[in-house]
Formats: structure tokens, sequence, C-alpha cells
């Protein structure tokens, strides 16, 4: 196999983690507004649903709701997920930074379905159950 | 032996009157298999209509002196009969007319009582789901190749998850349609089934079928398959041969140096882990494998292809740290994966530990050789030892080994090893139930919401959980408590689609006998497969309680397809295409009532549910099916 590609490839690898690196919770980034309709939209049509639940709440991919990352961070992540055979990449120009903030604003405006455990008295019950 | 054909199930005589007019008028049509006396008497052998009116006036005018008294199909009756055979699933078919008829008339329709399917895959389906529960195989009939071909999926089905279904199908080489028949037609599903033959005289159709029997019920549990040559279930037989002796063979166990062996390494090991699969053929294999566990306080993954060992015992799951042993106990196609454990702290060896990991398995799946399919994947893997022998029947003798080995300072080790696999078991499930939570409050409903909701309805009953719940994320093994196998019976073997709705009709059939509240929690997709079990359940009064989990998708495929899209950056928003069920919305309390079934819903809101339940449960008590149509998120 040629060097180069090789070569190129590692520095592509570089430049990404650098720049991800850059990205950060703490850095001043402008964010993008949101479209809230927009991104309920996506997050239908991109199935997202599927892993996430239709309120990001249940399944089997991450929680979303409520948002743990900021827009950047979850843009930045959508590009490069950590372990693309669960969560795949979503690039451009399939998928814009705008879209992703259009899906940001959608799950940040989601109120949670998810009460407390003590406000359950279904699930209380069953922890009753156990006997050790 | 011969009774009156006398059967008031229903209620409906009148039609039932009806019918067995049309069957006696039938059974004259049968082509030129039909014993000549009665063709030359019929004086016809024109035009179908001429031949039915004629046959007809041949069956009241000649009767006695020209129909066949005693045909051999007969014969075939007091067989499966003494065979302990209670039902027959079948799509009707003129190949097998003479066998139908023996059932219904010389045998009244009872043992095995003939049970009206409307696709042969729900037939096997239901024989597969019967099985689980009875621990006994129903009979599943079919007609020619057509009628094989289409049980052929759920055959595969049973083969995979090794239970067993007595099969037999009707050949008629003077049939109208040369098409149902084949110069060998076993063929068509002999890579996928244990034993088959065609047996070409009566007194070969009794040994044949004990042997099928007999074969069909020692492990490896399988299917088996007899062709009936109609000409052998109408042709006179005045002197039946008499039915064969039914021994069934004891189980293959280990052989005792093979069990002295894992006892040693068992006793010696620091972390061991039990892996399950099929083990527990019986609730005395749930039972065996809790003594075990319990005296060497060792880690089960045991609710996995069924229920192996109770879902809230404390030794339940992964344990603690990196096991050092692994013992497999008649592994499925997925070894050592038990997603419905609780998020259990144990972790997988890694591979820079595989030099210290110590795996054995015992198999009786090493019996079962198939040359074309890849049904379990590795087979035992990369074991160290491996054990051809029945898991359930070795573990007397493996516990009697353990208990002659252990010494007072193991005892006391394994002790401690127990408290702390309990604790860990304890924080895993307390941290599973609390997950439950989440989207709690979501419309459509979550999952978890869902297992939730049903648990008080059936806690303090005799209940049984008769249907898979790998896409409902396992969250009726992760909230209920389930200690008996019939608690839950697993899936589908070969994860063919179309099984869940007609197995869990076969084993709500079986549990019905002992009162038992079946509950079967269904995807939408498979039940599209043959819906119309739920017409087979609403006619022979079959109670069980169906909730359909309607996402509205195949949503594993859409996740596959999804990532696909992504993968290639084109196309993202095109996932949906080929995998949804939606435009139109299918309605499946009206798809229910359709079918004669007690029908609600769609279900959005989960404030809906417990009444919703209530009703439902109120029928499946009174002897009814009843079907819930739930919208639900898409997995758990």
């Amino acid at each position: 196999m040629n060097r180069l590609p090789i070569l190129t490839v590692a520095l592509l690898t570089v430049t990404i983690q650098f720049v991800g690196a850059q990205v950060t919770e703490s850095q001043e980034v402008e964010p993008l507004l949101g479209n809230t309709e927009n991104g309920e939209q996506l997050f239908t049509e991109y199935t997202c649903a599927g892993c996430h639940g239709f309120t990001g709440e249940t399944g089997l991919g991450t929680r979303l709701n409520p948002s743990r990352m900021r827009q950047a961070r979850f843009i930045q992540y959508l590009r490069n997920p950590t372990d693309p055979e669960r969560m795949p990449p979503y690039q451009e120009p399939e998928v814009s930074d705008q879209n992703l903030a259009d899906i940001y604003a959608f799950l940040d405006s989601l109120p949670s379905q998810s009460p407390a455990i003590e406000d359950i008295p279904l699930l209380q019950a069953i922890l009753g159950e156990l006997r050790h | 032996m011969k009774q009156k054909p006398r059967n008031s199930k229903n209620g409906s005589v009148g039609r039932r009157r009806f019918l067995k007019g049309a069957a006696a008028g039938a059974a004259m049509l049968a082509g030129s298999s039909v014993p000549a006396s009665i063709t030359e008497a019929s004086g016809s052998t024109k035009d179908t209509e001429t031949r039915s009116e004629s046959a007809s006036v041949a069956h009241n005018t000649s009767e006695a002196s020209s129909a066949i008294e005693h045909p051999g199909s007969d014969y075939m009756v007091d067989v499966f009969r003494a065979l302990d055979i209670e039902y027959c699933a079948s799509n009707c078919g003129s190949s097998f007319d003479g066998l139908q008829e023996s059932m219904v008339n010389y045998g009244a329709n009872r043992m095995p009582e003939f049970l009206t399917c409307l696709h042969e895959e729900s037939a096997v389906a239901m024989a597969h789901g019967y099985a689980k529960i009875a621990g006994k195989p129903m009979m599943a009939l079919f007609h020619g190749t057509v009628g094989l071909q289409h049980a052929a999926m759920a055959i595969y089905n049973a083969y995979v998850d090794r239970v067993p279904v007595y099969m037999a199908a009707g050949l008629d080489y003077d049939g109208p349609v040369s098409a149902h028949n084949a110069t060998d037609l076993a063929a068509l599903v002999r890579d996928y089934i244990k034993w088959d033959h065609q047996p070409g005289a009566l007194m070969d159709f009794g040994r044949s079928a004990v042997r099928a029997y007999t074969l069909a019920t020692t492990p490896p549990m399988a299917p088996v398959l007899l062709v009936l040559d109609a000409k052998l279930q109408k042709d006179a037989a005045d002197n039946p041969p008499s039915v064969p002796k039914i021994t069934v063979p004891k189980f293959p166990s280990a052989d005792i140096g093979s069990v002295r062996e894992i006892a040693r390494l068992l006793v010696a090991a620091e972390n061991p882990r039990i892996n399950t699969g099929q083990v527990a053929r019986t609730q005395e294999g749930l039972d065996l494998l809790v003594e075990l566990a319990e005296l060497l306080q060792v880690s089960v993954n045991g609710v996995s292809n069924r229920l192996n060992f109770p879902s809230r015992h404390p030794l339940q799951g992964t344990g603690t740290g990196t096991p050092d042993l692994i013992l497999n106990l008649e592994p499925g196609s997925r070894v050592g994966t038990s997603p419905s454990s609780p998020r259990s702290t144990g972790r997988p060896p890694r591979a820079t530990d595989a030099a210290n990991v110590t795996t054995i398995t015992i198999s009786s799946a090493e019996f079962l050789v198939t040359s074309n399919f890849n049904v379990f994947g590795n087979g035992a893997g990369n074991a160290d030892l491996v054990i051809a022998a029945d898991a359930q029947s070795t573990l007397p003798a493996l516990i009697e080994e353990v208990r002659r080995l252990m010494t007072s300072d193991r005892q006391t080790f394994w002790q401690d090893r127990g408290t702390k696999i309990a604790s860990a078991h304890l924080r895993a499930r307390r941290r599973t139930i609390t997950d439950a939570r989440y989207g709690w409050d979501n419309s459509p409903v979550s999952l978890p919401r869902l297992a939730a909701e049903v648990w008080p309805h059936i806690k303090d009953l005799d209940w049984s959980f008769v249907s898979p719940q790998r896409f409902l994320g396992n969250w009726p093994s992760h909230l209920w408590d389930m200690n008996k196998t019939y608690h839950f019976i697993g899936a589908h073997g070969a994860g063919g689609m179309g099984y869940g709705a007609p197995a869990a009709v076969g084993a709500a059939l079986a549990n019905r006998k002992h009162g038992r509240i079946s509950i079967n929690i269904q995807g939408d997709g498979d039940l599209n497969y043959a819906p119309g079990v739920l017409w087979t359940a609403a006619h022979h009064q079959i109670p069980l309680l169906t909730i359909v989990a309607n996402n509205r998708a195949y949503h594993a495929e859409v996740m596959f397809l999804q990532k696909q899209c992504a993968a290639r950056n084109r196309g993202v928003d095109r996932a949906d295409i080929g995998t949804t069920i939606k435009d139109p919305n299918i309605s499946y309390s009206q798809m229910a009532k359709a079918y004669g079934v007690y029908g609600e819903g769609p279900i959005d809101n989960p404030r809906d549910l417990g009444p919703a339940l209530r009703r439902a449960l109120e029928r499946v008590k009174a002897g009814e099916p009843a079907v819930l149509d739930v919208l639900t998120q898409p997995r758990g």
C-alpha cells in the first residue's frame, strides 16, 4: 500500500481530533438559531426516534432529553460519533449544520416525560417486591 | 372401537351437522383413489357436479354394503391417541381427507382434536408454542407440497428452538393437482427436521409413527415428519396391526468421567459463571439449576431463550468481575448472551483474559447435524470441553459430584462470593427498574410502562407470558417476577417473523386446562404475517390476552437501513421506505373484531392502559381471546 494515503489519513485524524478539541463546552461559539418545527420534522424524517424514542427519552440509543450537551458539541458529535456501529455519522451535504441545529432546538424544547421514581407508584410497588 | 361423531363445542350443532354432511360428500370425491366399489356405485366420473351428487347418493344408499368400514386412517387415529396427542393443527387439504374424516368421525374429534388453522405456518407455530407449555408435541397436518412449503418457516423456527412438533403431510398421487405431489415430499424440509418417513403399509405406519414420536421427544428435540399416502389412509384395514409399544429412550446425559471433570473445575474456580440457552425443558430443570447455583453460589445468566432461572433470584445475572470459568448449558445461536438479565456488573471475558478462562459447553445440539444451515453458529464455540449431552439430564449427577467435592473452606468462600453476587444483582435490578421511569408519561406508550402496567393485573394470578421479549427491550423479565418455566417460554428459535401470534395461541391452548392466564405482547409486524390465527383462537375458545405493541414499523430494520443511509451519506430521510407500516395505519382492534375477537384501541395515552387491561382481562378470564391495540414507542 502507498504510504501517502496512510499519512493523509493520519493527518486527517489528527486534524479532526484537533478541531474537535477546539470545540469545547466552555468555548464561546455563536450557536445557530434553530427552528423547532423543522427540527421535529427532521427528527422524524431521519428516523431518530427509532433508537431514541419520539421524545428522546426511550429506546436503545442515548437519552437526548434533557439535552446534556451544548449545540456545538451536539453537532460535532453527530459528525463524528464515538461508536459509528451504534450511532451513524451524519455528514454534509446530506445533513447541514442548520439541520442539526434545528433538531437540537426541537429536543431542547421538549418537556421531560420522565417523572421521578418516587412519583411512580407502579415502579415503587415493584421495587418493594424485591426480597433482598 | 367405533365411536359416533359427537362434539357440541361452541354450541354450533346445526353448523357442525352441515359441515359433517358436506365432509361426507367431499370424502367421496377423492378421484381415482376412492375405493373402486364406491366409484362404480356412483355411476359417473365425468364432471364434478354429477360426481358430487352421485357420490352423495352412493354414500346414502350403499353405505352399508360398499363403504369401507375400517379404513387405514382409523388405525392411524388409534396410534395418535396412544401417543397421547391431544390436538392436530391443520389447514384442510384433500390429500388427507381420509385421515381427517377418521379424526372427526371415528375419533369423535378428540385425541386428537382437529384445530382449524388458516395457514400452515400458523399450525406449526401453534404446535411450537403448545409444546413449550405442555411438554409434549402437538400434531400439525399439511396438504402435499403446497401445505408443507407454507409450513416451512415455522418448522425451521421449531428446529432451531429444539422443540418437538409431530408433523404429517398427506400425499395423493391420484389427486386433482399433480403439482401438489412430489417423489420425495419430505425433501422439502429434510434439512431442518430430525427424522421423516413415508410408510408403505399400515404395519410400517405404526412403527414409524411411534419412532417419529420418540425421536421428536428425545433431546435434542425437534420436528419430525410422516408422509401419509392417501391410499394408505383410505384402503380397508379390516385387521389392523396392534399399536406398537411406545418406549421413550432415556435421555442422553454426560458420562460420569465428564461430569466429574466439570464438577472439579466448578469447585476450583474462583469466579465461575453459568450461561443458559434452552436448558430448562421442564420445571424440574429450572429447580435443578437453582440447586446447583445455590450450592456453588455462582451467577446464572438464566433468562435467555426461555426461563431457565428465576428472574429475581439473587444469583440471576452476570455476577461480578471477569469470570475464570464459563459453563454454557444448551447454548442457542447466541452463546453467552443474555440481554434480558438486569444490567449487571459482571463483565464478559476480554480477549486478553481468554487464555485464563476455561469454557465448558454441555449441549444436545451437538447431536443435531445439519448440512445446509448455520443453525447453531459456531456450535460449542471455542470451548475447552464440549460434552454432547442433554444438560438438564446431566444436572443431577453434576450436583451430586459437586456435593462430593466441596469442603468447608470452599463453602465459606462460596458464601462470600454469593453475597457479593446477590448485592450486585440487587443494585443492577433496582437500577433497571428505576430506568423504567424514562418516558413514563410518553404518548405513544413506552415499553417499560406497558410492561409495568400489566404486572399488577396478573401478579396474583397463575399467569404465563407466551411471547418473545427482545423487541420489548426485555422489560417483562426486568419487571415481573418470573419463577416458573411457563412464566417465559422464549422466542422464535430462528428469528423467523410470524411466530408470535400463533405460538401464543398454541401456548394459551396448553395453558387453558390449567386455568392459567396467557399474556402475549405482540409485535405489529409479526402479527401481520398470519393474523388469521386470531380467528382460530376465537373459534376454539382459547383464552389469551394479546397486547399489540404497535410501533407501526419493523423498527430493527429502520435502524439498520438508517445506518446504511447515513454511512453512505445519501438519502438519510428515506429509511422509512419499506420499513414502516403506515399510510394507512392498521387498526388491530378492527382486525380482531373482524376475526370475532374482542378488540380495543388504538390506545396511545398510558393512563388509559390500566382500565383497558382490566376490561380485556375480564374477557380472557371468561375464556375468550382479547386484543388491545397499544401505540408504543419504537423500542424498549
